[in-house]
């Protein structure tokens, strides 16, 4: 049996922790949860344009053209009627109605026989700008090739473009580094600010102070206790994130858990920040919640900080779970290196000396 | 479990606890205002004294919980205030109130107070003496008063300590739990370990104590032992308003419901 008090302090503490069922819901089963929730519900198609085809030629030429709209990747075609297809266009349903006109094809059916000049008329949905555009661009395009292939003329200038990212991304895949960081940030400011607070009220620290504990032993018990759990979380939420979902693990394995250790540290010197002022649990509730609940929002767990105002975007650029969820995004989704996340583990460095520092201030064993 | 022969340390014939010109300020309360005791090894001392007096936080500065403003206690030959940790290693401390861990099981945390001075514990004859063994595999919490108070007792227990600090150890206790507690002491002090207790009941300090030391207002204003300061109140004329009968009610309670505990 080990002795040494370190030692002992943290497997007990391993041990209390693994029989709190309010720990292990709040740990473990929410952040699943919510990530199952939002994974099925799957926003990520919400990124794709919804094109309705009102095809009123029914013929080879428009069948040809379905099927090729069809194989371009951001776009979700639906086939119906005219009346049908503005409805749903009004309904906010369809981004853009396509509609392909009864002379669409050749002039005299047969292959190669030549086209008539045509017109193909596109009704977009005013209140969605983004979408409708890149609905329009990509047809655009594609009627372009259409010009070009139907009048023979010769290719003056090409436009060569070239896959950057060539994963298929989706929105688990910008999910699951969100609800990673959003279930560290939870673990470390509420796990510490209440267990000590309690433990300060009902008289357990004074307790210890009458033993000749060191109060860095304790500290370093719970702090390493809540480490490992930091990096079981991970383990979790990453593996049912990639296994069930299918998203997306490019990085390093080791880095992503370094990021989620460094990340834990930041949230559990800001959580014992709140137990040392707190008194009483109802007053590291509020205080701690004031700290996680905007940071759950506008730090890019659930949707991009691009839709943020811009003056939100910079004041968000530097809040602890952004540069946390950054960091893991940026390795699991771009699969980049701990060198190539430096800013996002600097600004999570600095943070963890400002919230060590007023923990340091604050922290009081009575 | 574990008797220690030598309880103390050795301080070349010095008495195991020596205060001497204590102090203590809180805002604009003189807690403790010029303490001064002695306590030899081997006895039973207790601090008597209304709430506010300073018993207590005399007894926590000499356990190392605070800090004195000014003044000196030694207990082993340790200077509290130079080297609280090393004081810490000799006591066995059960405050008022005391609390521990939840989720943990009364023999882990045993185990693990153990840990705290370097030494394998046994919980069984720990639990043993303060009859909570069957409820080894309980938590704290859900003890009940009695039993929180009895276990803390044994916590106190754990390190072998030479010298005993009880606050108030039988408030709230049943009388057949504080005759209990009574022997328990008295089995400390058979073992040649010293006990310093604080309590409200005379009857008790009469009882248990060598000594008593009457504390008010941040003074000792009268320390002896408990048949001389009877001795000297009756010298100067004292007189009971009710005779002195053969029995008192709590003999009539004991002999009514037995002297075994009630709750394990």
């Amino acid at each position: 049996m080990a002795t040494r008090p370190a030692i002992y302090l943290t497997w007990m503490s391993i041990r209390m922790w693994a029989r709190d069922r309010a720990a292990l819901f709040w740990t473990f089963f929410l952040p699943l949860v919510i990530m199952v929730i939002f994974g099925l519900l799957n926003f990520g198609e919400l990124g794709k344009v919804d094109l309705g085809i009102v095809d009123l030629a029914q013929n080879e030429a428009s069948a040809r053209f379905i099927d090729e709209a069809g194989n371009v990747e951001a776009l979700r075609v639906n086939i119906g009627s005219e009346q049908d297809e503005l409805a749903e266009l009004s309904d906010g349903q369809r981004d853009l109605v396509l509609i392909l006109p009864e002379n669409f094809g050749p002039a005299v059916s047969g292959e190669g026989a030549a086209w008539e000049p045509i017109t193909v008329r596109a009704l977009y949905h005013a209140g969605r700008r983004a979408e409708s555009e890149v609905g329009l661009g990509i047809l655009r395009s594609g009627i372009d090739e259409m010009n070009f292939a139907l009048s023979g003329a010769e290719r003056l200038v090409t436009l060569e473009s070239e896959a950057v990212a060539a994963r298929d991304l989706g929105y688990i895949d910008f999910l699951m580094p969100g609800v990673i960081g959003m279930a560290i940030m939870q673990l470390g400011l509420f796990s510490v600010a209440f267990s000590f607070v309690t433990m300060k009220r009902e008289g357990v620290l004074r307790r210890l102070l009458a033993t000749p504990l060191n109060p860095a032993t304790l500290l370093t018990a719970q702090v390493i206790t809540r480490l490992i759990v930091v990096i079981l979380q991970t383990l979790i939420l990453a593996g049912v994130a990639v296994f069930v979902f299918g998203a997306e693990f490019a990085g390093n394995f080791f880095a992503v858990l370094l990021a989620a250790g460094l990340g834990g540290a930041v949230f559990l010197a800001l959580g014992f920040a709140v137990s040392g002022w707190a008194r009483t649990e109802q007053q590291a509730a509020p205080l701690a919640n004031i700290v996680s609940l905007p940071m759950m929002f506008l730090s890019g767990v659930f949707f991009s900080r691009d839709v943020l105002p811009s003056i939100l975007q910079t004041v968000t650029d530097y809040l602890p779970l952004t540069f946390l969820v950054e960091a893991i995004r940026g390795m699991t989704v771009q699969g980049d290196s701990i060198i190539a996340q430096w800013p996002n583990f600097l600004g999570m460095a600095v943070w963890f000396v400002i919230a060590f520092v007023i923990a340091n201030r604050t922290f009081r064993w009575e | 479990m574990q008797i220690a022969n030598n309880h103390g340390a050795d301080g070349a014939g010095e008495p195991i606890i020596v205060v001497d010109d204590l102090r203590k300020r809180y805002g604009d309360v003189q807690a403790v205002d010029g303490v001064s005791f002695e306590v030899q090894k081997g006895e039973v001392f207790a601090l008597l004294g209304p709430n506010g007096s300073g018993k207590t936080t005399t007894v926590e500065i000499i356990e190392g919980m605070r800090t004195a403003d000014s003044g000196q206690a030694r207990v082993g030959g340790i200077d509290v205030g130079k080297d609280p940790k090393a004081v810490k290693h000799l006591i066995g401390v059960q405050l008022q109130s005391s609390a521990f861990f939840e989720h943990l099981q009364l023999q882990e945390i045993l185990k693990m107070l153990g840990s705290i001075y370097r030494m394998k514990v046994d919980p069984e004859p720990l639990l043993n003496t303060v009859d909570l063994w069957e409820r080894r595999s309980a938590s704290f919490r859900t003890l009940s008063g009695g039993q929180k108070q009895r276990f803390a007792i044994a916590a106190a227990l754990v390190n072998d300590p030479a010298v005993i600090f009880l606050d108030e150890p039988t408030t709230g206790l049943d009388p057949q739990a504080r005759h209990l507690m009574w022997e328990t002491i008295a089995g400390w002090k058979e073992e040649g370990r010293t006990i310093v207790l604080t309590t409200h009941y005379m009857e008790e300090a009469e009882e248990l104590c060598d000594r008593v030391a009457v504390m008010d207002a941040g003074k000792i204003i009268t320390l002896d032992t408990p048949d001389t300061l009877i001795k000297e109140l009756i010298g100067r004329g004292f007189q009971r308003d009710h005779e002195v009968r053969a029995a008192t009610l709590e003999d009539v309670f004991l002999d009514l419901t037995g002297r075994s505990l009630r709750e394990f």
